[in-house]
């Protein structure tokens, strides 16, 4: 992210749309374009997202797709460096910009009138960046602050990267996005354009609107902008696959800058676009399971046992291949993670047993299709799903399909996959253990 | 090519968008006023409720009771357990958080439409029959203390710690939101009653609603619900707080991979003639993000942080400038440098014209961007009502930032930005600070 996001991230689950009427395009170069109208206020959420993120990178170059994301910002052959960022500013807007492992984002949020503004200058930097040594050095060591800074200095952040990199015993997801601190100081300014020439093109992208305009608008000014944008040639994502994984893996970090021990648990999973009925499911089972205030896990071990003061599940369906399923728990004060680890253990071999309630199960898919009503009360929000699903395998008709697919989840269906995700030879076990001095 | 991009960027517009926000003022008990904008394009609505009570009047030896009292009130009500009030908000879909801040007490109600009326009917016996169970009670006392701990061991909650220490000595506003450690122990269950029933007057209460609620809609809930809340109690008030800040530098020395520098000087209030111009003087310093003066010294120009900032901010009573940045060990002297040359900068030429202009077209035409969602509407209408100005202010918002002259930019510059009136706080092992004062 090229800059803090000072907004609040919900933890997007795949959230629905049946009532998003999404509109739907291709221009003849391969651009994507897609519309949600929403007329609310004469605004827009303006983005382009290229499906290219950290998994692409050349081994040995971890951390490109990011450091790429910096240097958008620094000049055009029209554009001085941050002069970008200075017209969306002074004709009122906000933007930022996100690297995922599977996609690179950038949005500006803005009155509707500057709609061409905006699609003229993503469509300039799409192929025209250009870059100084100086800059790019500069800008190096921006990228290593924020590495320090959201990594290096946090220790809950630093364990997460050393599990994800266990977890992923063979296939890219298993580099860091910001990349490693040794392999951004070695980066070229050749080595990133060289990423930037082959990913960054039409046929890779796709244009989503959330606000105030209709498709035929968008399409007009996107075909007089981006339409004499050539093709590139983009090969299918080929990425090392998983191999059988044959034992459960542990990770601990010792800290001085934490005084709140961590208990986690990931488990290998596969993606929605791996397995769609089984991550539908899945997103069901983990609300019931792991809810951060009504789920089994803080039942059982925040209310029943009285041994952790949180205890929650998260599940991340997006993707290509496999995914994690994250437990995580804080122990009370004087309770070991040890203990924690043998009554998850133990708990967890009865799973089966537990997940019976029929009303439970109902009542949960009625808080999840709600949640599509609520993800339309924003300009941001809706931009978001659409972007991140679409550049990560989903089909228009699977997002819109959301809603009643998770009214087809049956207790059958969530019990078949229970033995899938609890796998121990999956797994990798994390424990933040604070020391003093 | 060029031509056409300069054609389109300076063609700016004055967009009124703000005289589109339709604010209605509903008079549903004495003089106490909600404000309203109706907004039905979803079956959604927001309420966010603020009474004037928040940590800065806990009591000595009880620091920690006006937070651990809003964290208690949805772990059972009613005939609700905890588990079966959470249960129901949530196979409700319903939103309802209890929080405080040092001046305030808020809660904030996040509802579809088709259960508004359960959702005031929860908020009711939230706010007037919490069980408050000891066996809850002590899971939250654990819960507030293991946070405060972290207070002593992570790097930006230390900073934070500080910051506050050296800003607010003996002054309420000293304390974390959270309380202190020893006193969270000491709090006990008629602790917390009787700071419901003393502090929620309704005397002091502010609310804003926007969403699928009428006026008569709105007016009905509250009477129903909070006109019992006219207990005419005297509530408890912070202290003003008047501190002199010096130029000194507090060094709090951590073995991390990169320092954290904190700093704060003088602010201005909000019925200051002068607070819009240093509304917009801060967006131009630092408070612009992208290409502030700040951002563009130390991290464009140098590649010396990713995050530099400045803000202003105000408690009720107490006003500061504040801002902050986090670099490589070896570089926090050279950025505190460039940090105070550009405050001093500022305030020695004030801003450049083209500053001034970007910065009015920024601040002007940006707001439509608050209002495409009811929780930021909500939260507009809120704030505004707190900050003491009437429904009339969304009209007139825009000529007040566009009255800023350069001069006046100037003159409060020069009130701001004193640097011997502004402290640096930095956390880490830098390298080359010598003379900090230890901490």
């Amino acid at each position: 992210m090229r800059f803090f996001l000072f907004l609040i991230i919900i933890l997007f689950s795949k959230f629905a749309f049946a009532e998003f009427k999404p509109q739907h395009t291709i221009l003849e170069n391969g651009l994507e374009i897609v519309v949600l109208e929403n007329n609310r206020v004469p605004a827009i959420a303006h983005s382009i997202w290229y499906k290219v993120g950290s998994a692409d990178e050349p081994n040995g170059k971890s951390g490109i797709a990011h450091f790429l994301e910096h240097l958008l910002f620094k000049g055009t052959e029209k554009l001085k460096p941050g002069e970008f960022s200075q017209i969306v500013a002074r004709n009122g807007g906000k933007e930022n910009a996100f690297t995922s492992k599977n996609y690179t984002g950038y949005f500006q949020l803005i009155h509707k009138s500057k709609l061409e503004l905006v699609m003229s200058l993503e469509a300039d930097r799409m192929k025209n960046i250009k870059l100084i040594e100086k800059e790019f050095e500069n800008e190096k060591t921006v990228v290593l602050e924020e590495r320090y800074s959201r990594v290096d200095n946090n220790p809950s952040a630093l364990l997460s990267e050393q599990i994800n990199t266990a977890l992923f015993m063979n296939h890219p997801y298993r580099k860091p996005i910001i990349g490693w601190e040794h392999e951004i100081k070695n980066l070229s300014l050749k080595d990133v354009m060289s990423f930037y020439e082959k990913y960054y093109a039409p046929n890779n992208a796709i244009i989503v609107i959330c606000g105030d305009v209709t498709l035929e608008e968008v399409v007009k000014i996107a075909k007089k902008h981006f339409g004499s944008i050539k093709p590139s040639k983009i090969e299918k994502r080929l990425w090392t696959e998983e191999p059988t994984q044959h034992a459960p893996r542990v990770v601990i970090l010792k800290s001085k800058n934490t005084a709140i021990p961590v208990f986690k648990r990931h488990y290998l999973v596969p993606t929605y676009t791996k397995s769609k009925k089984e991550s539908i499911a899945m997103q069901v089972f983990t609300e019931i399971f792991g809810n951060p205030s009504t789920g089994m896990l803080f039942d059982e071990f925040v209310k029943n046992k009285k041994i952790a003061t949180s205890a929650a599940a998260y599940y991340y369906p997006d993707g290509f291949g496999d995914t994690s399923f994250t437990i995580s728990i804080v122990p009370k004060k004087g309770i070991t993670l040890n203990k924690i680890e043998s009554e998850l253990n133990i708990y967890l071999k009865e799973i089966k047993e537990k997940v019976v309630n029929k009303d439970e199960l109902k009542s949960t898919k009625k808080r999840l299709v709600n949640e599509t009503i609520f993800a339309q009360d924003s300009l941001y929000m809706g931009m978001r799903i659409f972007g991140s699903s679409l550049s990560t395998g989903y089909s228009l008709k699977d997002i819109i399909d959301w809603s009643s697919d998770i009214q087809k989840v049956s207790l059958d269906d969530i019990q078949n996959i229970l033995s899938k995700i609890f796998d121990s030879n999956k797994s990798v076990t994390g424990l933040l253990l604070p020391i003093d001095k | 090519m060029k031509k056409f991009f300069i054609f389109l960027f300076f063609i700016l517009l004055n967009f009124n968008y703000l005289s589109a926000l339709d604010v209605k003022e509903i008079n549903y008990y004495k003089d106490n006023k909600a404000w309203l904008v109706n907004d039905n394009n979803l079956p959604i609505v927001a309420i966010k409720f603020a009474f004037k009570a928040g940590s800065g009047i806990d009591p000595i030896g009880k620091k920690g009771l006006a937070s651990m009292t809003a964290s208690l009130l949805d772990e059972g009500a009613g005939n609700y357990s905890a588990k079966e009030f959470k249960k129901i908000l949530a196979d409700n879909s319903i939103t309802l958080n209890f929080n405080v801040s040092h001046d305030n007490f808020y809660i904030d109600l996040y509802t579809l439409k088709e259960n508004l009326d359960l959702s005031f009917q929860l908020l009711d016996l939230a706010l007037t029959k919490p069980t408050f169970k000891l066996e809850e009670i002590n899971r939250v006392k654990g819960n507030i203390k293991l946070v405060l701990e972290q207070s002593y061991k992570d790097p930006d909650d230390i900073g934070a710690r500080l910051f506050r220490e050296i800003l607010f000595k003996d002054h309420p506003y000293q304390y974390d939101t959270l309380g202190v450690s020893e006193d969270i122990d000491k709090i006990e269950k008629k602790d917390l009653e009787s700071f419901l029933n003393n502090n929620l007057t309704i005397e002091k209460l502010f609310v804003a609603a926007s969403g699928d609620i009428k006026e008569a809609e709105l007016k009905k809930y509250l009477k129903k619900y909070f006109v019992k809340f006219d207990n005419k109690k005297k509530v408890n008030e912070i202290p003003t707080h008047k501190k002199n800040i010096n130029s000194e530098i507090f060094l709090h020395k951590k073995d991390l991979r990169q320092s954290s520098i904190l700093f704060a000087g003088k602010g201005i209030s909000r019925n200051d003639p002068y607070f819009y111009s240093a509304y917009v003087m801060n967006y131009i310093l630092g408070g612009g993000g992208f290409f502030s003066r700040l951002t563009t010294e130390v991290r464009e120009k140098r590649g010396l942080v990713y995050s530099v900032y400045s803000y202003l901010y105000r408690y009720d009573k107490y006003n500061f400038f504040s801002g902050g940045a986090q670099t490589s060990n070896e570089n926090v002297v050279k950025v505190i440098k460039i940090i105070k040359g550009e405050l001093i900068k500022v305030k020695k030429k004030g801003v450049t014209e083209e500053e001034l202009k970007n910065a009015k077209n920024y601040l002007i035409n940006s707001y439509v961007l608050r209002l495409d969602s009811n929780n930021k509407v909500a939260s507009m209408l809120l704030n505004t009502q707190m900050d003491g100005l009437n429904t009339d202010f969304f009209e007139k918002r825009n000529d007040y930032i566009n009255s800023v002259s350069l001069e006046d930019i100037k003159k409060v510059a020069s009130r701001i930005l004193d640097e011997n009136q502004i402290f640096f706080l930095v956390i880490g092992n830098p390298t080359d600070l010598k003379n900090a004062n230890k901490i």
